[in-house]
């Protein structure tokens, strides 16, 4: 009996006191987009978007109002901030569905690693929002461009990146996580994707936007940043991001490769347009000569999607010829595109080093300190086995049957 | 395993069929002689039959003859019986001799239907099947007289336990129609009805049956016992009973099944439970009684093995969502905002904006008003029931969403919730799901899933601490009996389960040893070559 | 309830128990780090030594069938260094415990629970403890059982869900004993070894009880190598998933694994999973620890320990929430001082030096009974 009356009584106790962490959906606003600007009397300025979710339901009451809001505040650490903010903004925030994290070119040029860390070591963020350096604008710029069907602007940039990611690969889809274990690692080096407005930016934080067929504002992919250490050295360009991303985990793509060999002018030039499916990309480092020779595997499967060269379908020499000039293409492509990096920024952005590791760890122990030098100086190979399987539904060209004069 | 095993590898059958009447009543180890001593077979009925209550062995002369008439007063209707033989029997002159039994029948019950028993065997059968037996010294056959069954109330239909297919007959307020509606099925001399009177006011007859050569010893040494035991005033139903008998009476959950179906009532029998039958109450109870048993409709035996096994996951889950469900969303919506998807998430907030409650409140208020329009529908009269049940739905469902009271979602929870706690089959388990929700959602509101999380094990480790008669209420799941399976989550097919539940110590735990599974026959039908 | 005193655990429940034990909090808090990308190794080779302890405190147990642990203690030492060992180990029991209890604790508060203090949860969860070991053994054991295969698939649906999300990186894993078998060895003894496996010796108090003790050395043995193959399914897990840099840095790994997951743009987040399995392993494996103590208690005081139950659950809730300041101190003190200076002289010194005692007693008596 004594028992059970102790225990009741540290139950009604438990019940009495409980609820610390308690926050009605009512009394929050959720965060989609965190913006990062150098600030003008302090470290830093930082814009939230948070979600207008009466916007978003059905019998709406009070007529119009934008998706989302923005607010902005300077400080010093972007935690205090974050915790300052309802210095103009009502509910308290929750940040577990950040989508993209803005970070404008100045500060990243500065270094990023301060914020990082609070990123890493919050529970509240999570591993799936987008890191991108904003091109051009102001970081908070961006979170103000409206879209008509993804209202809420990181939320468009986030859906955005991840189909362009899945359907031609020019986001190198980096992550928190990815971001930090680049860093740490000292056989490779950080990467980020980037952004640019087109069109004018404040045309784009009205609603008027979003009611024409062809918006005036526009944020777009704009390939990717380079980092050394933490630091922002250098700028892939869209094309050459996808190159990149072929040595990483591209998995589908899509090119115009061209139908001879011999360099014409482009608009004399016939192409075929070529879908690439199912690839498998490997790094790997030869150690020849007391020199790593960085090596580039590729295989995959390749369908003709259109072509307007003139060769014969049906044939198997035609496959034959024609898969060796996507295989050429794009391992010159590849090619340029690290030697680039070689020479313009001379760091491991593709995680060469980490490969050579794994392969040959004593070696790879010697070298560890200055990988960024070797690397600039290693020799690249680049092996494509790309196969054409099939040319849609189609065997020959109809170009071909048309009569000419 | 060996239930898989033998589900996958398809063993030629050596299926001798089913067994004769001479291997059947081996195996019940009954004899097979009949004796011209009518004493004799006296005492071989009434060892037979003891200890059940409604087996008559009744002394009367027929033609000076020495005789005995035997019957089970359950099955066999008393007017008919001493109309057409017990005072056709006793008015008749003595002295009218015969020589056999088809004499005797001509002379004295000439209009009844009629059988000549000329072994034990068939004599037991007589019995079982409801027919009066009369046995005449110095004879060694023994006539038997279809009377028919006794009359009875109209039997409709159980209104707590409606089934789609299977047998439509439920229990009734009466002890021996109920007691009949179980000899009707189990015609076994081995199932026994011992009889009861209790209650000080209202001498109530209960009577508790089993099938002797099944049920343990110990367990119906224990019902008896508690039977016993009881001293009350009056027993008015069966639920009166069942709260004299539970192991435990501080708990939500029932530890004694009770059911309308006289077919339930026979299956459980069989798998070595007992059955007890209140006069007056349409409701029967088994014991010992297990969780699992409250997941189990006798629908799922006459349905395919397949979709029966489906169907009781979804027991198992709509339990788990009634239980839980409003919990959950309390607590994600109160304290886990990240567990939800993005968009989700903003169109949960978007329909609770402008919401003046907290979640708990409105999901409590909801809640509550739900249980009260439940109760309405159930105590107003049929008619009535259904006036509430609209104003129920646009009070609670459209008015209060519209006026932006609560939120739509929340309705589609209260909604979800309330269909699924109306799966369980049977109304007393999804009682204590209804108390427990309310439990779950304050423990919710105050911790969030942490306090779902604590209470499940709580609630787990009150659940296997429970006893019914000393078997332990989670059986077989904990303790794990990996052999009695395969009757719990999914349901094998009927000639797989061969066993009978060992948690439940039958004296004869093989239902059948044969291997029964149906196979196509060897030779291709119609002769093709 | 009424008539039955003697607990038994069935061979199942037992096997249940050890392998809810092992995992517990050695799949939550990061193990075998000095290994670096090998730490899956290095918990292999722990199994093995851990199977061996095992059998020792099985051989141990063995030499008086049916008594425990502390009841042998009394049996070679005597009533007064029997009791002083005895208590002791209640209170390396008693530690242990609250240090389990305080890793949960830590977990909630710094992922989920971020104003709630810690009090609150270390006192929510010994009433849940207190509760059931009040109810006895048994009730230990069958509520194990129906927990069993949820902590079981949710450690496999992780491991299955994060590499359909596609963050499964098995290049971490390479390259495979690089800096040779140094490192590894570094991290199998002591810490390896004496945690998790070596905190077996908790179940020297449990073992003499289940219902068929001569099979109990199989299943004891199976257990520890179920659980070990499951811990380093978890370990591989953790450094595919995380990496080894991130997997040293991370607190809690197979939470942070688990945030990793992502499947149909729906399933996400599901980070919570993880604390249910962990919630549920640590119950059992401070119930272990305790009820090890409470049996210490019932042995030296002659009284049945369900009298002790309540007191020494606030006992535990207390020294887990008073035992350290913060967290550093608290790993920092569960790494390098308890594994030195707790772990390995009651897990091993201890019974090694207990042994030849055993021997010779039980030798003696064996002589004496022909």
């Amino acid at each position: 009996m004594k028992l059970k009356m102790a225990l009741s009584i540290l139950g009604c106790v438990i019940i009495l006191t409980g609820c610390w962490d308690r926050i009605e959906l009512n009394d929050v606003s959720i965060v989609t987009g965190l913006a990062v600007d150098e600030g003008e009397n302090s470290k830093y300025r930082l814009t939230i978007e948070v979600v207008n979710a009466s916007q978003f339901s059905k019998n709406q009451m009070g007529g119009e109002a934008a998706p989302a809001l923005t607010f902005t505040l300077e400080g010093n650490t972007i935690s205090e901030l974050l915790h300052k903010m309802n210095i103009g903004i009502t509910r308290r925030l929750i940040f577990s569905h950040t989508r993209v994290l803005y970070i404008s070119e100045g500060i990243a040029k500065e270094g990023i690693i301060e914020f990082i860390d609070f990123l890493d070591r919050s529970g509240q963020f999570r591993n799936d929002f987008n890191i991108m350096i904003t091109k051009g604008e102001k970081a908070e710029a961006f979170v103000k461009v409206t879209y008509p069907i993804q209202k809420v602007p990181s939320l468009k940039v986030h859906k955005q990146t991840q189909s362009f990611n899945r359907e031609w690969g020019g986001d190198p889809g980096v992550r928190l996580t990815d971001f930090i274990s680049a860093l740490t690692s000292k056989g490779r080096n950080p990467v980020s994707a980037t952004l640019v407005i087109k069109g004018d930016p404040k045309k784009g934080e009205k609603s008027e936007n979003n009611m024409k067929t062809s918006v005036d504002t526009l944020v777009e992919m704009d390939g990717m940043a380079i980092f050394k250490d933490d630091r922002l050295i250098g700028y892939l360009t869209v094309d050459e991001t996808r190159n990149y991303f072929w040595t990483q985990k591209l998995k589908t793509t899509s090119m115009s490769v061209p139908c001879s060999d011999d360099e014409k002018k482009p608009e004399d030039e016939k192409y075929m347009a070529v879908t690439v499916t199912e690839t498998h990309n490997k790094l790997k480092v030869d150690f020849t000569n007391g020199k790593p020779v960085l090596k580039v595997k590729i295989n995959g499967e390749t369908r003709i999607e259109a072509t307007q060269c003139l060769n014969d379908l049906t044939k198997i020499d035609t496959y034959k010829d024609f898969e060796e000039k996507i295989n050429r293409y794009v391992a010159k492509d590849i090619q340029e595109t690290i030697k680039k990096v070689q020479t313009e920024f001379g760091v491991d952005i593709f995680g060469f080093g980490d490969a050579f590791n794994r392969q040959h760890h004593k070696e790879y122990k010697k070298v560890e300190n200055n990988w960024d030098e070797v690397f600039a100086q290693a020799e690249v190979e680049v092996d494509i086995n790309l196969h054409l399987r099939r040319s849609g539904v189609r065997g020959k060209t109809f170009i071909s049957e048309i009569p000419r004069e | 395993m060996s239930i898989f095993s033998s589900l996958f590898t398809r063993k030629k059958n050596k299926n001798k069929g089913k067994p004769t009447e001479e291997e059947l009543f081996k195996q019940q180890d009954i004899p097979k002689q009949y004796y011209s001593q009518v004493e004799k077979n006296k005492k071989l009925l009434e060892e037979l039959f003891k200890g059940t209550f409604d087996f008559k062995c009744e002394p009367i002369k027929i033609g000076g003859h020495k005789a005995y008439l035997t019957y089970l007063s359950t099955m066999t209707d008393k007017n008919e019986l001493s109309n057409r033989v017990i005072q056709v029997a006793t008015n008749h002159p003595t002295g009218i001799s015969f020589n056999n039994m088809i004499e005797m029948r001509e002379l004295y019950f000439p209009s009844v239907d009629f059988k000549v028993a000329e072994n034990f065997h068939r004599v037991v059968w007589a019995v079982l099947n409801g027919e009066a037996l009369i046995m005449v010294d110095g004879f060694n056959e023994a006539l038997s007289l279809g009377i028919g069954l006794p009359e009875q109330r109209a039997i409709s239909e159980p209104s707590t336990q409606t089934i789609i297919r299977g047998p439509k007959d439920g229990f009734v307020e009466g002890l021996p129609v109920n007691i009949l509606l179980v000899r009707k099925r189990l015609k076994n001399p081995r199932l026994k009805f011992e009889i009861y009177q209790m209650g000080r006011d209202s001498k109530t007859n209960v009577a508790l049956g089993y099938i002797n050569d099944i049920a343990n010893e110990d367990l119906l040494k224990e019902v008896r016992e508690r039977l016993n035991k009881i001293d009350v005033g009056a027993l008015l139903d069966s639920g009166n009973v069942e709260e004299f008998i539970v192991d435990k009476t501080i708990t939500p959950f029932p530890l004694v099944y009770n059911t309308e179906r006289p077919d339930s009532i026979c299956g459980h029998l069989l798998e070595g439970k007992m059955a007890i039958f209140v006069d007056g109450s349409p409701f029967v109870l088994t014991v010992p009684t297990l969780f699992v048993d409250f997941f189990q409709a006798s629908e799922d035996y006459y349905q395919p093995f397949i979709m029966s096994s489906f169907v009781r996951l979804v027991r198992y889950s709509s339990f788990m969502i009634a239980l839980l469900f409003p919990s959950l969303y309390v607590a994600i919506s109160t304290f886990h905002h990240e567990l939800m998807p993005t968009q989700l998430l903003i169109s949960v907030q978007a329909q609770r904006e402008g919401v003046p409650f907290p979640a708990v409140i409105e999901i409590i208020i909801m809640e509550l008003s739900f249980e009260v329009l439940r109760e309405a529908g159930v105590r107003m009269p049929r008619v009535v029931g259904q006036t509430v049940s609209i104003v129920g739905a646009l009070v609670i469902g459209q008015a209060a969403v519209e006026a932006g009271l609560v939120s739509n979602v929340l309705v589609i929870v209260v909604a979800f919730t309330a269909i699924a706690s109306f799966v369980s089959p049977i109304y007393s388990f999804s009682i204590a799901t209804r108390l427990l929700r309310f439990v779950v959602i304050f423990s919710a509101a105050f911790m969030g899933l942490y306090g779902v999380l604590l209470f499940l094990i709580i609630m787990v480790i009150h659940l296997v601490s429970l006893r019914s008669f000393g078997i332990p209420y989670l059986a077989p799941v904990a303790p794990f009996q990996p052999r009695n399976q395969d009757d719990v989550f999914v349901r094998v097919p009927i000639w797989l389960n061969k066993n009978r539940p060992s948690y439940l110590y039958p004296k004869s735990p093989v239902r059948s040893e044969e291997n029964n599974q149906p196979s196509p026959p060897d030779q291709p039908v119609g002769g093709q070559k | 309830m009424k008539n039955i005193l003697v607990e038994k655990l069935s061979l199942w429940q037992l096997f249940i128990l050890i392998f809810i034990f092992e995992i517990g909090n050695a799949a939550v808090v990061s193990t075998g780090n000095d290994a670096n990308q090998d730490a899956w190794i290095a918990i292999g080779l722990a199994m093995v030594f851990g199977m061996g302890l095992a059998l020792m405190y099985y051989f141990m147990l063995s030499r008086l069938p049916g008594k425990n642990l502390f009841e042998i203690f009394q049996f070679c030492f005597g009533k007064w260094m029997g009791g002083l060992l005895t208590l002791l180990y209640i209170l390396y029991f008693l530690y242990i415990a609250s240090r389990v209890l305080r890793d949960f604790c830590e977990l909630i508060v710094s992922f989920i629970f971020e104003e709630t203090p810690i009090e609150f949860i270390a006192i929510t969860m010994v009433i849940v403890i207190v509760y059931m070991l009040y109810l006895g053994l048994e009730v230990m054991g069958r509520t194990s059982e129906v927990f069993m295969p949820y902590f079981f698939s949710f450690i496999i649906i992780i491991g299955i869900a994060v590499f359909i999300s596609g963050e499964m990186e098995f290049e971490n894993l390479f390259p495979i004993l690089g800096d040779g078998f140094k490192p590894v060895l570094k991290a199998v003894f002591p810490q390896l070894l004496t945690f998790p496996f070596g905190e077996l010796i908790a179940f020297t108090m449990i073992i003499p009880y289940t219902s068929k003790f001569k099979k109990a050395k199989k299943i004891t043995l199976l257990a520890v190598m179920a659980s070990g193959i499951m811990l380093i399914y978890n370990a591989v897990l953790q450094i595919t998933t995380l990496g080894v840099d991130m997997r040293a840095r991370s607190n809690f790994p197979l939470l942070s694994s688990a945030r990793e997951i992502s499947l149909l743009e729906f399933i996400e987040r599901v980070d919570l999973v993880v604390v249910f399995i962990v919630m549920f392993g640590i119950i059992i494996k401070v119930s272990v620890f305790f009820y090890g103590a409470l049996k210490g208690l019932e042995l030296i005081s002659n009284r049945p320990y369900r009298m002790y139950v309540v007191p020494i659950g606030a006992i535990i809730a207390f020294i887990s929430v008073k035992i350290s300041d913060n967290f550093a101190e608290h790993i920092e003190e569960g790494l390098i001082v308890v594994p030195l200076f707790m772990h390995v002289p009651f897990q091993l010194l201890l019974p090694l030096m207990i042994l030849p005692v055993l021997l010779w007693k039980t030798r003696k008596s064996k002589e004496g009974r022909k």
